[in-house]
Formats: structure tokens, sequence, C-alpha cells
């Protein structure tokens, strides 16, 4: 009859197996072949990713500069118009569309109006004359 | 009791020379790689970069904006805004479609439909132009068919443009379709107004956007100055309206109106007519953009030259505003005869009535008086015979034939003492009675006020060139002008009437011959120069009408554009008349019009 002599220690064998798991992480050389490596994939997504947001920071730069530059060509126009309309010809046809007339020469009054400055200095110089003279 | 164990498992046994065969694959593979690497890195590592280089570093130039121009109130003259340009890539023309799209661009860019369809089946050619600047909604209208067509390209592109349209065109000039300044101020100052192209050296991308990553080199564009001019829009305007009337009512050939500040020499206002549009000047004739006749053009300024006659006399203490000389209409002279415009004399005159009577006759024989080396000595010192030095292109000097030239004769004298043989140009002329208006100081015109570049500002200094005659002589010059002035108005002979109701203004007629074939033109030309106010002068005004159909003197054309010009210029000045200064039956600020 033939028998399975193979003693079956299941904790044991685990134990045993468990102990010699170390051996496989015995990298000797390697591990520092694989730090390496790690290391430098790391430096490596880092200069990616500092690399790529630049990127992506200069094509919203040159975004902005060509918003810059249609809001600047928007300003021209508009600076156009402005001037277009505040044309003294422009103005002078307006004018006539809406039945107003340039003022006649002897439709202009000239008023003499005297500041308060110079009312004061002939207030103070005729109170001067009025005072007796030593 | 037989025991039985486990059978136990074979090794697998790989054969070597697999393995060996595999290793070999690889070291090959690998090998290649870093050989092909090695090469291309190493080996080619220099051309490679070049070739790079150049596909992916690229030179663009940063194009500078053109400087604005601006009048003295800060209204834009020119400006450039970019606008859409049309272009045509005929390799990428749908050619079925090609007649059709001709058809809808032919009417859009108003342009014959043949002429485009040549140009869209052009395969020779990469990039034709169809249209540049187009209006904003045309250009709007071929956004939508570029959709469609991949190639119609629009691009912008800088156009100058002139918002007033054609006030002040002769003084602004216009620019070329290379944005290059071809007259008047944009000529003048081109190297300031055009900037100075920017450049960016850098690796960029399909879209032509630098790549900020890479290492950059930049010129920074630098845009051109802004400028400020002396040019008041309302004093522009008025001569602008003024003139064009009077050319057209009178069926005049042309005419000129400068206005100057006598105390700077700044220039207010200067208007020629006809005029052109600088929007449009490639549908005019050269000789309209390119001369500006206020400066370009030069005439025989006639009897107006008695100002510098009289002043030279009385400079050089040749004769007194008391001396008399006999006028008795005409006088002979070098086997000529010569005479007043209407023959007529007027018995003793003074210097104050040669003015007065323009008289001919009275003129030559104190400038005889004077003597030609005095007399030409004044003549220069006024400025003519050279340009002034304004700031504009285009000038001409004049001629002055004195005693130094080969064909001078004394009878040059005598014609020159009532402005004939000789020729200035209307800057001139004004500019002298602008130095009889600033007590004999003659000032440099100018018309630029300002130059600023960012916010560092330059502004102009008004510039002394010289000073031909003495204050005292300037004020009595003044004095005889405004008895000129007022004697066209005195119709009944009594001298109790103003030119200018309420105020003292100067002014001097003239009516000049115009030399043809080597004799006179039956044409003249009538001019007016003077001052106003003439005790404290804001303005020099000059009217000069050309060739007037319906006035055999000139005069009567010229004389009420002066008069209807310095009514409304002492008004916007805000000059109040002196009611001691009104004549009866005038108004006071209402110009007294010659044959009202």
């Amino acid at each position: 009859m033939a028998v399975n002599i193979r003693q079956l220690f299941p904790l044991q064998q685990a134990r045993v197996r468990r102990s010699q798991l170390a051996r496989y992480l015995s990298l000797d050389g390697g591990r520092y072949l694989i730090a390496a490596a790690v290391i430098l994939s790391l430096m490596s997504l880092i200069s990616l990713g500092q690399t790529g947001r630049l990127a992506t920071q200069g094509y919203e730069l040159a975004q902005m500069q060509a918003e810059r530059t249609q809001l600047l060509r928007q300003r021209s126009a508009l600076q156009l118009q402005l001037s277009e309309a505040a044309s003294l010809l422009k103005i002078d046809q307006h004018a006539s569309t809406l039945g107003l007339r340039p003022m006649t020469p002897d439709q202009a009054h000239y008023v003499t109006v005297v500041s308060p400055d110079s009312r004061e200095q002939a207030t103070g110089d005729r109170q001067q004359s009025a005072a007796p003279q030593p | 009791m037989a025991i039985r164990t486990a059978k136990t498992n074979q090794p697998i046994t790989i054969r070597r020379w697999r393995m060996n065969a595999v290793l070999l694959a690889a070291v090959l593979a690998i090998g290649g790689v870093c050989f092909r690497l090695g090469n291309l890195q190493i080996i080619q590592h220099d051309s490679l970069s070049k070739q790079a280089r150049g596909e992916i570093n690229q030179q663009i130039q940063i194009a500078p904006r053109r400087g604005t121009i601006r009048d003295r109130a800060g209204n834009v003259l020119a400006l450039d805004v970019d606008r859409e340009s049309l272009f045509v890539v005929p390799q990428q023309i749908d050619q079925q479609n090609a007649p059709r799209l001709a058809l809808m661009l032919a009417s859009l860019l108003g342009r014959p439909a043949p002429e485009i369809l040549s140009a869209l089946q052009d395969q020779t050619k990469y990039w034709v132009p169809l249209k540049r600047w187009l209006d904003p909604e045309i250009a709007r209208q071929i956004q939508k068919l570029a959709g469609d067509e991949p190639g119609l390209r629009l691009m912008y592109e800088p156009r100058r443009v002139y918002p007033q349209g054609n006030l002040g065109a002769h003084t602004i000039g216009a620019v070329n379709f290379e944005n290059v300044g071809i007259s008047g101020v944009e000529g003048y100052y081109d190297d300031v107004l055009k900037g100075v192209t920017g450049t960016i050296t850098a690796e960029v991308d399909a879209q032509q956007n630098p790549i900020w990553i890479a290492p950059q080199q930049s010129v920074p564009a630098s845009n051109g100055a802004d400028l400020e001019l002396t040019i008041d829009p309302l004093v522009q305007h008025v001569i602008e309206t003024e003139l064009k009337a009077a050319v057209e009512k009178h069926s005049a050939s042309s005419g000129t109106v400068i206005v100057l500040d006598p105390r700077t020499g700044a220039i207010r206002g200067m208007a020629s007519y006809p005029t052109f549009d600088p929007n449009r000047y490639n549908d005019y004739k050269p000789e309209m953009y390119n001369v500006n006749p206020a400066i370009g053009k030069v005439y025989e300024p006639g009897s107006t030259f008695k100002i510098v006659t009289i002043s030279a006399g009385l400079q050089t203490h040749s004769f007194t505003i008391e001396t008399q000389v006999d006028d008795e209409g005409v006088i002979a002279r070098y086997d000529t005869t010569l005479g007043n415009f209407d023959q007529n004399g007027h018995g003793m005159i003074t210097p104050g009535d040669v003015l007065k009577f323009s008289s001919n006759v009275g003129a030559l024989q104190f400038n005889e008086m004077t003597g030609p080396d005095k007399f030409y000595q004044i003549v220069h010192d006024y400025g003519f015979g050279k340009p002034t030095g304004v700031d504009l292109a285009g000038e001409e000097s004049g001629i002055v034939h004195d005693t130094k030239e080969p064909d001078w004769s004394p009878i040059t004298l005598d014609t020159n003492a009532y402005g004939q043989s000789i020729a200035v140009t209307p800057l001139q002329l004004v500019r002298m009675a602008a130095a009889v208006g600033n007590g004999g100081k003659l000032m440099r015109p100018y018309i630029l006020q300002k130059r600023c570049r960012g916010d560092i500002c330059e502004t102009t200094q008004p510039h002394q060139d010289g000073q031909p005659i003495s204050p005292e002589v300037a004020a009595t010059m003044r004095k005889m002008l405004v008895v000129s002035a007022n004697h066209y108005t005195d119709q009944d002979g009594t001298a109790s009437t103003f030119m200018m109701p309420g105020y003292q203004v100067a002014a001097k007629t003239g009516t000049s011959s115009i030399p043809e074939n080597g004799g006179y033109s039956s044409d003249v030309i009538g001019s007016v120069v003077g001052l106003a106010p003439a005790d404290t002068p804001r303005y020099a005004i000059l009217v000069k009408i050309d060739r007037p159909q319906d006035d055999i003197w000139g005069v009567l054309t010229a004389l009420p554009v002066y008069e209807a010009i310095i009514e409304q210029l002492l008004r916007y000045e805000r000059i109040a008349p002196d009611p001691s200064l009104v004549g009866p039956g005038q108004v006071a600020g209402v110009a007294f019009r010659n044959g009202q």
C-alpha cells in the first residue's frame, strides 16, 4: 500500500516559508539599481510635470497676448469711431439735420462780469483813498 | 511493506543554444539601437541640431504701431487701425468651386469676377493678395466663406486712417501703401512716427506661438511717437469752410488760407483748396497730395509786399512817417512807365497813404529812398528767399533777385516795392505779417506742438529767427495797417467806419499778376494779409484766392473771406468789442462786407 509520508505541518511550513521570504528580497547590488531607477523616474516625473506646467502657462500667455491684441484692435476701432463722431464737419452736418443753425454775429451779447477779487481790490482802493491822509 | 514516495518532478531543461540565440538577438537589437542613438546624437549632432533649429527656431518680427497724430484739442487726425486683408492660396482652392467663389467674392470686393477667378486659378503663385484693408462688415462675410474654403486667408494689417477726412489734408499729409509718410507731417516726421520693429527669436509651435520653455531672445518693438499739432480744430474748420465757399462762388482755380499765432509762430490753421482725402490719396494726382500750396508754391505777393517796403524804409531811417512823395498815378523809370493799379494819382502821400491807397508809384519812390542794399537786407531779414524752416515736407524758398544776382537791374528795386518780380510762399508772407504783430520779432513757424513716447513728452519751444524791425517800427506799421483796413469800408470818405466794428484789425490787400510764357497772364491772384486784433494780435492771417473768374482785382474775393474769418475767430477768442470802435450803421462784431 502506498502512503504519503510527507509530513504536513502547515504552520511550521508557513513559518519556514516566511523566514525564507527575505531571500527573495536580497537583491544585493540590484537594489541600488532599482533605487536609482526609482529616483531617476521621480526626478523625470517632476521635471516633466514642471515642463508641462510651463508649456501650459506659456500657451495661456500666448492666448492672453492674442486676446490683448484683439482688445487693442477693438480699442483702435472705437477710437476711430469717436474721432469721426467728434469731427466738426460731422457735428455741423448733424446740427443742420436737427434744424440748428450757427449763431449770427449780431446775436452775440457781451456781458462784462467783475470778478470777486477785482471787486475786493476796487473796494480796498476806495477805502484807502477815502481814509484821512496823515 | 513497500514505501511509495511521491514521484519527484523531472527538472525542465532548456537547450542552451536557444537561450544563447535569444540573448544574441536581444544584444543585437539593443546594440543597433545604441548605434543609431550614437549616430544621431553624437556623430550627426551638429548637422541635425542645425536643421532642427532652422525648422523650429524662427525670428518673428513684431511690427510697431505708427504714432497717432492729434490736433491741439486732442482730436485724432491720423491713427492706425487693424483691418483684415484677403489673400488666396491657389493650390488650396477647390478649382471646381472657383468660378462660383469668384462670383461671390466679386460682389463683396467690388472687383470684376474674371480678375478674381484668374487669381484663384493661378497655380504658379503661392500667396496672392486679393484685397487689402477690408471693411469690417465685408471681412465678417468673407470669414464665413473662408470657413468652407481653406485657400482663402484673412490677415490683419495696420491701416492708416484719417477720421477727419480732408480736414487739414495738405498739412497732415498721407502715407503710401507701405505705411511710409509721403507728404506733410506724415512725411516730415516719418522716422518719429514709424517706430522700431522688434523681434523674437525662439522655438515656435505650429501656430507660430513662441514656446516659453525654450530659451529665446527678444528685442521689444518700440511704437512710434504720438504727435500733437498746433492746429486748432475750430480755426481749421472755419478757414476751410470759408475758403471752399469763396473758391466755388467765384469759380477760382484754388486758394490758400494760413492762420499763425504771431507770438510763437504756431500754425493754428493751414488750408488749401481744392484738397484731397488722405484715406484714398491715390485717387488724386500726385501734385495734389505731394505739394502743400501754402509752402510749396510761390507767387508774386503784389501790394501786400508794400508792408515790407515801408517797414524797410522806416527801420533804416531812410524816411519817416511824415515824409511825402508825389503820386501822379504813373511814373517813368528806365524807359518804362510804371503806374498804380487804376492809373489814378493821389497827390502828395505819406508812407501810411501808400498802404491806404495801395499806391505803386508812392511805394517805388519810397523804396528808391531806402536804396537796394538796405531794402534787400530787410527783405532777407524777413526771411524771404529762403525756407522758413517749418517742420513740413516740401517747402520752397521763394525767389528774391537782389543786387548780387547777375540779372538784377535798378527797375527790379522799383517793381519789388509793390511786390512784383519777387516770388514768395504764402507762409513766408504771413510770417512777415506776424513779425509786424509781434513787436518785430520773426518767429519760426512750426506745426508740432508736442511729441510723446509713452509718458515722456517733449514740447516744441518757440524759436525766434530774427528781429527785422524794431518794436517801434512794428507798432507804427500796425497803426498804418489799421487805417488801411478801415479804408476798405470807408464808402463816404469820412473814415468813420471800421472793417470789424468793435475791434482794431490790420489788413493789406494785394493783387498779383501771374507770370506766364515770359509775360503775365490776364488772371490774377487776390490776397489779404492782416492781424487781429491789431494792438495785441492773436492771429496773423493770409487769404489768397487764385484766378477768380468774376473779380479782376482778386481783392473783392479775398477780402470777404478775411473778414468772415476774423469775425469768427474774435468771437472764438471771447474778445469783447469796444463800443467806441463802432461806426454809424454798424453792429459790433459784424464785419463790414465789401459790396454789401
